[in-house]
């Protein structure tokens, strides 16, 4: 193992998340590396340490105190418009107040109400493009399904979906794409972070007059108290705004790359049709194996040497999900797709006290899609001559996905 | 044998109560408790594998022969 900042393998210096090679091997680099180095030094984005094995990446996201959160992304930016989301980019202890509040909202309790009107999304959502014979699987099924089982969280209804979906797509501009040059997308974003917050605003005005409001997370987010005072309405702006970012994009693209594997893989598939029971570990391999999420960011809060690598107060460090998800070290055959994968530590929603907080709600909402999907169009394929593409940045999928459907007894 | 949680490194992947029921079950915040704190010869496999299956190494079992 050679000293770290010297990885002797070629292209570690300029590793980028922005740049991705395969959907199934999105940084083939991160393989290259991980028997020789267990991290290293790149330039790219701003310049960054990154980590290549599971046990050093989950020590890291246990570690608040030397890994800050107050930076999750690269390269490092600014919170624009909202400023820190809350409680992604909040530290102990102010976060682990946050995450008592926020909590008991996406407990396994609190999300089996939603099951019901979840699953009655996914049957609308599907039965369009099971009547036409097929269509473009993100934009009929991957997209709004998240986000039509998220609007009634804030109350509101199906109305607003197209709207809502229209302002993801702007705010996620720079985190796809990456900055531009000349500020282009960066504007844009910024235009739709404002439209967002209006938006939200709008809906906190209408609570405040409502003398009966529905019992739901934005109620019960104004009647939460950090320790002893109300939370103020910057601070709900905050939560909500990350609901948004956590929620939506990071179901489509385990959705997307999900279908494709299912579609080019007939032998998985039937363990789903034939074995409902299985869909749950499938979600979790999955999730494991595309990492939907390929990496969170952290700040380096103090000097520190960790996993080789000389690090020092300031320094950006990237922990990239993927490779940890993917270590041999950890997982036997880790290249395997293997539905009935046990153990699976997988780290698809993190670790330590960031751990996804809506994880709860993820899995019902995958493990509903694909039952729904297998139930009602059990027989599919992708559009012949389709190659799909990944995009880049630290939440990635699959943006276009056309799919053909056959008559169920077909399969 | 005995299996525990420790509350401090428990951060609510739910992964235990999910597979195992019949050991853990679910706080209103999402964290887990042991709802079955001395594991059955029947049950001993399933509450390895709850250890293993952590990736906060939250739950212990104690107590067991050494292989």
């Amino acid at each position: 193992v050679s000293a770290a900042g010297a990885c002797p393998i070629e292209g570690a210096g300029r590793f980028s998340t922005f740049d991705v090679l395969g959907v199934e091997e999105p940084f083939p680099i991160l393989r290259e590396l991980a028997p020789h180095c267990s991290s290293a030094w790149s330039e790219a984005m701003g310049g960054f340490w990154y980590l290549t094995r599971y046990e050093d990446i989950l020590e890291a996201l246990r570690r608040p105190d030397v890994f800050s959160s107050e930076a999750t992304f690269l390269p490092r930016t600014k919170h624009p418009v909202f400023g820190p989301e809350i409680p992604i980019h909040i530290d102990r202890p102010a976060h682990t107040e946050y995450r008592r509040i926020i909590a008991p909202h996406f407990a396994p309790q609190a999300v089996a109400a939603m099951e019901a009107p979840i699953r009655a999304n996914a049957r609308e959502l599907l039965a369009p493009m099971i009547a036409a014979g097929g269509g473009e699987f993100v934009a009929a099924f991957a997209e709004p399904f998240p986000a039509a089982s998220f609007l009634p969280l804030l109350g509101l209804d199906r109305a607003d979906l197209d709207e809502l979906i229209t302002l993801l797509d702007e705010i996620l501009l720079t985190a796809q794409l990456g900055p531009s040059e000349d500020d282009s997308r960066e504007r844009r974003r910024d235009t739709a972070m404002r439209s967002l917050r209006d938006r939200i605003n709008a809906i906190l005005d209408a609570r405040d007059l409502m003398s009966d409001p529905p019992e739901d997370i934005v109620t019960g987010l104004l009647r939460s108290r950090f320790a002893d005072r109300p939370l103020s309405r910057d601070e709900i702006l905050r939560m909500i705004r990350l609901f948004f970012a956590a929620g939506l994009d990071t179901i489509k693209h385990t959705l997307s790359m999900s279908m494709w594997f299912l579609a080019t893989h007939p032998d998985h598939r039937r363990q789903l049709i034939e074995d409902p029971s299985s869909i749950p570990g499938a979600t979790e391999e999955l999730l494991r194996y595309f990492s939907t999420v390929t990496s969170y960011a952290r700040l380096v809060t103090r000097d520190i040497e960790f996993a080789g690598a000389p690090m020092k107060a300031g320094d950006m460090v990237l922990l990239p999900i993927i490779a940890a998800n993917r270590d041999a070290g950890r997982f036997a055959e880790p290249d395997v797709v293997d539905f009935a994968r046990m153990p699976n530590p997988q780290l698809g929603y993190g670790a330590g006290p960031h751990r996804c907080a809506g994880s709860h709600l993820a899995r019902l909402e995958l493990r509903v899609a694909l039952e729904e999907i297998h139930r009602l169009m059990p027989s599919y394929a992708m559009a012949s001559g389709f190659e799909p593409v990944r995009t880049g940045g630290q939440v990635s999928g699959i943006p276009e996905l056309p799919i053909v459907i056959g008559s169920p007894s077909a399969v | 044998v005995t299996l525990q949680i420790d509350p401090d490194s428990c951060v609510g992947h739910g992964r235990c109560y999910a597979l195992f029921p019949e050991l853990f079950a679910a706080e209103p915040d999402g964290t887990a408790t042991v709802s079955c704190v001395q594991p059955t010869a029947e049950q001993l496999g399933d509450a390895r594998m709850a250890v293993e299956n952590c990736p906060e190494g939250a739950i212990e079992l104690t107590g067991e022969a050494a292989a």
